[in-house]
């Protein structure tokens, strides 16, 4: 009798650890899978869907698509690709209508997205003209999207001039990265 | 005789009256020339009366800036021809050292209180021209002394100088504006606007009592009026669009560049900020109005032809001409208080330098090339000198020169950016 406990128990432990290996040692969770109850198993199912998002996630970027990307890629294109312009100029270049294609694309499919649009200018020349420079390449960016059928209540211009260089330096390539139009998401 | 003829010669300049033929020849200095030759003014150190505290040659160093800053004098110091005692020496002594002008001042400095009797002779026939004693605290000494820089000029070309006069500038530091004044010379630096964001094109009313500027509100450039007796500025014009470069016309009203139309044009607006009438009818941007001193003209900055270049507008007629030809771009004018001339800034091969024009387009003259490139010219009251930003030492700072482009002296020495200064009227109030 005392023989047969102590091999109940020893069998007791070796099933005990291999299930405790197989389940991740949770107290709840010993025993066989056709006793979890159904919220452990929607849980686990949920937690496998997340991995799996996850997993879509990461190829998603390693691929590197810029228009078939996630809502939150979408929108960080959307913010962080400016249109340029040239020298002393605000009218927009093909480039330029190219990108603002898109971003009507993107504000078409999110009414909820209202933006800002910012005009910058290049450190070379006076500050006040450059004011007013900085409003016309503004203007004109949301004076495409409009013709786009985007509606002027969801778009607001700004000018910062010369006042806020994105990239410091008096280069040719400084001054072509600072002749922008940015967009911000309210 | 001679020198006597020359200091009054230099006045009749000065007063812009015409001189016969056979005086000109005679001019020993042709303020509008820079290779021009200066009056040599011997300038002794102050001598201390008995019991007096000895200033330690402050009042001379103040004197000595001041006078150096007109670009009209080239102030000799005594003690390397005579040794110190100098102003003991009999006054016709000076002309051995070349001085044909001299200053003596004696002060009895006691405690906090200073009393200073400054004189000015002419050394050829020990002449007094001018004689002022001034009774104060010891922290009056530099306002002492631009009183008096003031009378020699007075009494040298007819009319006061600079000496009662401030610079409002703009200082950049982490990313914000403010707009910030100085005394004529770059001293005593002290910000007046504290808006905590994008503050700038700084410009005074004709009396020295406002200064209007840009300042950004809710992301909205707006025009601002400040008053120094003080406030924190209120902002009268707040349209759609942006508020721009405002102006004071000699009746007081703002002239500022308002884009609510759609088009960028210059409008006459009072200090309350009702826009009136529509100056400019440009398609593009007007910007950067300035008027001529009897208020019947305005200078401004369009775009019309393609690229910005500088206009005049008739304010009667409303008739509009192009005065800049032959550069790609011409900024930021400024109106000579003398009415002869408008200063801007002009792209010559990439680098922007100031110069001056005629306001009927005539007689164009680059000022700055000579020296490092400058920006944002604005006049001094009496239109002898311009002020400047320049970046030819990596960061702006701020100088003058005199209007026919000789350098003088950098006022700035502050950290940061400092830059679109505005010469004020004379007499403001605050200066030291």
């Amino acid at each position: 009798m005392k023989k047969r406990m102590v091999w109940t128990l020893v069998l007791a432990l070796i099933l005990g650890l291999a299930v405790g290996a197989s389940t991740g040692c949770s107290k709840k969770e010993v025993g066989a899978p056709g006793e979890l109850s159904a919220e452990e198993q929607a849980r686990l199912k949920a937690e496998e869907e997340r991995r799996l998002r996850e997993q879509r996630l990461r190829e998603g970027q390693g691929a590197g698509s810029g228009l078939t990307g996630t809502e939150a890629q979408m929108r960080e294109i959307f913010t962080n690709q400016d249109i340029h312009y040239d020298y002393d100029r605000y009218d927009l270049r093909s480039d330029a209508k190219q990108i603002l294609n898109d971003k009507a694309g993107y504000m078409q499919s999110h009414p909820e997205v209202n933006v800002i649009v910012e005009g910058h200018c290049d450190e070379r020349g006076s500050a006040s003209y450059n004011m007013a420079l900085g409003e016309k390449r503004a203007k004109a960016a949301a004076a495409y999207l409009q013709a786009m059928g985007i509606s002027s209540a969801r778009l607001e211009t700004v000018t910062y001039g010369k006042e806020k260089p994105l990239v410091r330096g008096n280069t040719e390539e400084a001054f072509a990265a600072n002749r922008r139009a940015h967009f911000v998401i309210k | 005789m001679n020198r006597l003829i020359a200091i009054m010669c230099l006045a009749l300049m000065a007063l812009g009256l015409w001189l016969p033929a056979e005086a000109q020849a005679r001019v020993y200095i042709d303020i509008t020339k820079p290779s021009s030759r200066k009056l040599p003014l011997a300038m002794p150190e102050f001598k201390p009366m008995a019991s007096s505290q000895s200033l330690g040659g402050e009042g001379n160093r103040i004197l000595r800036g001041d006078l150096e800053l007109t670009g009209l004098f080239d102030v000799l110091d005594p003690k390397t021809y005579l040794g110190s005692g100098a102003w003991a020496i009999n006054p016709r002594e000076w002309r051995r050292i070349g001085a044909e002008l001299l200053v003596t001042a004696e002060y009895t400095q006691i405690g906090n209180t200073l009393g200073i009797e400054c004189k000015l002779h002419d050394v050829t026939d020990g002449k007094l021209l001018v004689g002022r004693r001034y009774d104060g605290l010891k922290a009056d000494l530099p306002a002492m002394m631009h009183r008096f820089a003031d009378e020699i000029m007075e009494a040298i070309t007819g009319q006061k100088s600079v000496f009662s006069t401030q610079i409002a500038f703009v200082r950049a530091e982490g990313g914000k504006k403010e707009v910030w004044l100085m005394d004529f010379d770059g001293s005593h630096a002290r910000q007046l606007t504290s808006r905590g964001d994008l503050t700038l094109f700084p410009s005074w009313s004709p009396d020295g009592k406002l200064v209007a500027y840009t300042t950004y509100v809710n992301r909205r450039p707006t025009v601002a009026l400040h008053a120094l007796a003080g406030g924190s500025g209120q902002v009268i014009l707040n349209k759609p669009g942006v508020n721009l470069t405002p102006a004071f016309r000699n009746d007081g009203r703002v002239a500022a560049a308002l884009s609510f139309s759609g088009k960028t044009n210059i409008y006459l607006c009072d200090q309350a900020g009702n826009v009136g009438q529509n100056l400019t009818d440009g398609w593009g941007i007007d910007v950067n109005p300035t008027f001529s001193p009897d208020g019947r003209q305005m200078a401004f900055v369009s775009d019309r032809s393609g690229n910005p270049q500088i206009y005049v507008r008739d304010m009667a007629s409303g008739q509009m001409r192009r005065i800049t030809y032959g550069h790609k771009y011409c900024a930021a004018p400024d109106w000579s208080p003398k009415g002869d001339r408008i200063a801007f800034m002009v792209d010559i091969g990439g680098v922007f330098q100031v110069a001056t024009i005629r306001p009927d387009g005539g007689d164009q003259q680059i000022l700055t090339s000579g020296h490092g490139g400058g920006e944002d010219p604005s006049w001094s009251p009496d239109g002898r000198l311009i002020a400047y930003s320049s970046r030819s030492t990596g960061r702006y700072q701020i100088y003058v020169m005199t209007a026919s482009g000789q350098p003088l002296k950098r006022l700035t020495e502050l950290s940061g950016e400092n830059s679109d200064p505005a010469w004020s009227p004379r007499g403001v109030i605050g200066t030291r």
